[in-house]
C-alpha cells in the first residue's frame, strides 16, 4: 500500500510537475509543428478522419501558445504533448487510406481484365 | 507533495458529497480502455505486436494514475495519450493488413493477365491447325484434280473453296498475331496511365476508387468564397491537376456534384450548390475535359458527409464531388 501511493505520488507530480525540468513547451511546441506537417505531407488534409485529429493538433497547438503567454506552463506542455500525438494518429490514418485506395485500384483493374476476359471468350 | 494536497482536499471534499462519483474513472480512461480493446480485436493482434503493447503500457499508466488520483488532471491526459496511442495502433494493423491484401491483389492480378496472354496464344495455334488442314485438303485436292486431268468442275469449285478458306485464315492469323497483342500492350497502358492519373490526385483531394466509379473530393473552402461560386485563384491548381487526369479517362461519364452545409435556406443552398458545380464544370470544359462526358447537379444541403452541428462537420459538408463512372 506505502509502495502504490509512493509511486502515485512520484507518477502524479511527474506528469505535472517534474517534467517541465526536462522538456520544456518551446522544444514540445517544436516537437509537436514538426508532427502537424508531417501529417500534412502524408495527406492528412483529404481524409476526413484524418483530418479531424489534424484539427485537434492544431487547435491544441493554438490553445497551447496562449497557456505559454499566460506563463501557465503545465497546461501548455499538457497541451502540446496531446497536439502531438493527435498529428501522429493523423499520419497513421492518412497511410491507411492510401493504402486502401491502392489496394481498391488494384482491385478495380482486376474487375476490367475480367470484362474483358469475358467479352473476348463469348467473340471466341 | 504539496502541490498534490490541494487536489487531494478537493477529492475528499467531493468524496463526502458523492461517494462514488470519486471512484468513477474519467470519460478518457473509458474512452482508452475501449479504443485499446479494439485494437486487441483489430489486426493490430496480428501485424503490430509492438504497437499494442506500447499502447497497453499507455493504458497502464493512465491506469496507474486513475487508482492513486482518481479524476485528476493526470490521469485524464495519461487516458488522453493512451486511447490515441491504442488508434494508432488499430489504423497501423489496418495499413499493414491492406498492404497484404494489396500484394495479394497484385499477384491476382498478374495471374489474370498471364492466362489471358495464354488464352490468346492458344486461339492462335487453334488458328493455325486450321490453316494447317485446310493447306493439306486443299493439296489432296490438287491432287485428285491432278488425277481428272483438271476437267473436274466439282472438284474445281472445291479448291477455289479451300483456296478463299485457306486465305480467310492467313488473314485473321495475322490479324490475330499483331493486333491482338498490340491492342492489349496499349490498353494495359493507357490503363495503368488513367489510373495512376486519378490515384495522384490525393495529393489534392480524397479519391475514393469503387471498382466501377471514382469520387473525387474537393473541399468547399478552398474551392470557393463564402456564399460564393466563383472560382478561387487558389482552387486553380488543383482543378488543373484534375482536369489533367480526367482527360485520360476513356469511356467514362463524370458528374459533377456541388454540396453544402446546412446553413441558410435550402433553396439558396441548392442554387449555390449547382452554381458552383458548374464553376467547375466550366473550368475543366476549358482545359480540355470534353463538355459531352461532364455534367453539372446541385444537390444542396441534402447529402452530408459529416455531423452540422459542429464547424468541422460543416467543413466538410461543404464540398464539390466529381463522379467518375464506367460506360458512355
Amino acid at each position: 500500500m506505502h509502495r502504490l501511493w509512493s509511486a502515485t505520488c512520484l507518477l502524479a507530480s511527474c506528469g505535472l510537475f517534474s517534467c517541465a525540468a526536462t522538456v520544456n513547451p518551446a522544444q514540445q511546441s517544436a516537437q509537436s509543428q514538426a508532427a502537424v506537417r508531417g501529417a500534412v505531407e502524408a495527406g492528412a488534409e483529404h481524409n476526413p478522419q484524418a483530418a479531424l485529429h489534424l484539427k485537434m493538433a492544431r487547435d491544441q497547438i493554438q490553445q497551447a501558445e496562449q497557456f505559454i503567454a499566460a506563463e501557465e506552463n503545465e497546461a501548455a506542455l499538457t497541451a502540446l504533448q496531446r497536439a502531438e500525438i493527435d498529428a501522429e494518429l493523423a499520419v497513421s490514418i492518412a497511410r491507411k487510406v492510401r493504402v486502401e485506395q491502392d489496394a481498391a485500384l488494384m482491385r478495380s483493374k482486376i474487375a476490367e481484365l475480367r470484362t474483358e476476359a469475358t467479352v473476348e471468350g463469348a467473340v471466341q | 507533495m504539496k502541490a498534490v494536497s490541494p487536489l487531494v482536499w478537493t477529492i475528499v471534499g467531493a468524496g463526502t458529497v458523492l461517494a462514488c462519483s470519486v471512484t468513477q474513472p474519467s470519460a478518457e480512461l473509458v474512452d482508452a480502455r475501449q479504443a485499446y480493446l479494439r485494437a486487441m480485436e483489430s489486426p493490430a493482434a496480428q501485424h503490430e505486436q509492438d504497437e499494442l503493447l506500447a499502447a497497453k503500457q499507455a493504458l497502464q499508466k493512465a491506469e496507474e494514475a486513475y487508482e492513486g488520483d482518481p479524476g485528476s488532471r493526470s490521469e485524464k491526459h495519461l487516458a488522453y495519450l493512451a486511447e490515441r496511442r491504442a488508434q494508432m495502433a488499430e489504423q497501423r494493423g489496418l495499413t499493414t493488413a491492406a498492404e497484404q491484401d494489396q500484394m495479394k491483389t497484385k499477384a491476382e492480378y498478374d495471374a489474370l493477365e498471364k492466362q489471358m496472354r495464354k488464352q490468346t496464344e492458344q486461339r492462335l495455334e487453334k488458328s493455325r491447325e486450321a490453316l494447317g488442314r485446310t493447306t493439306s485438303a486443299l493439296a489432296a485436292v490438287q491432287a485428285q484434280l491432278g488425277q481428272a486431268g483438271g476437267k473436274n468442275a466439282e472438284l474445281e469449285e472445291k479448291k477455289r473453296q479451300l483456296l478463299a478458306e485457306k486465305e480467310n485464315l492467313e488473314k485473321s492469323l495475322a490479324v490475330k498475331g499483331t493486333e491482338l497483342e498490340a491492342e492489349r500492350e496499349a490498353r494495359i497502358k493507357a490503363e495503368k496511365t488513367a489510373a495512376a492519373a486519378l490515384a495522384s490526385l490525393d495529393k489534392f483531394a480524397q479519391v475514393k476508387a469503387d471498382d466501377d466509379e471514382t469520387i473525387i473530393t474537393l473541399n468547399g473552402s478552398v474551392l470557393f468564397e463564402t456564399g460564393k461560386s466563383k472560382l478561387l485563384p487558389a482552387a486553380e491548381e488543383r482543378l488543373r491537376a484534375v482536369a489533367r487526369a480526367l482527360k485520360q479517362q476513356k469511356n467514362r461519364t463524370i458528374q459533377i456534384a456541388g454540396h453544402t452545409d446546412s446553413r441558410g435556406a435550402t433553396q439558396m443552398n441548392e442554387k449555390l450548390s449547382l452554381d458552383r458545380a458548374k464553376s467547375v464544370r466550366e473550368f475543366l470544359v476549358s482545359h480540355g475535359v470534353k463538355p459531352g462526358m461532364i455534367e453539372a447537379v446541385g444537390r444542396g444541403e441534402a447529402q452530408p458527409v459529416a455531423e452540422n452541428g459542429t464547424a468541422e462537420g460543416r467543413a466538410n459538408n461543404r464540398r464539390v464531388e466529381i463522379i467518375v463512372r464506367k460506360g458512355t
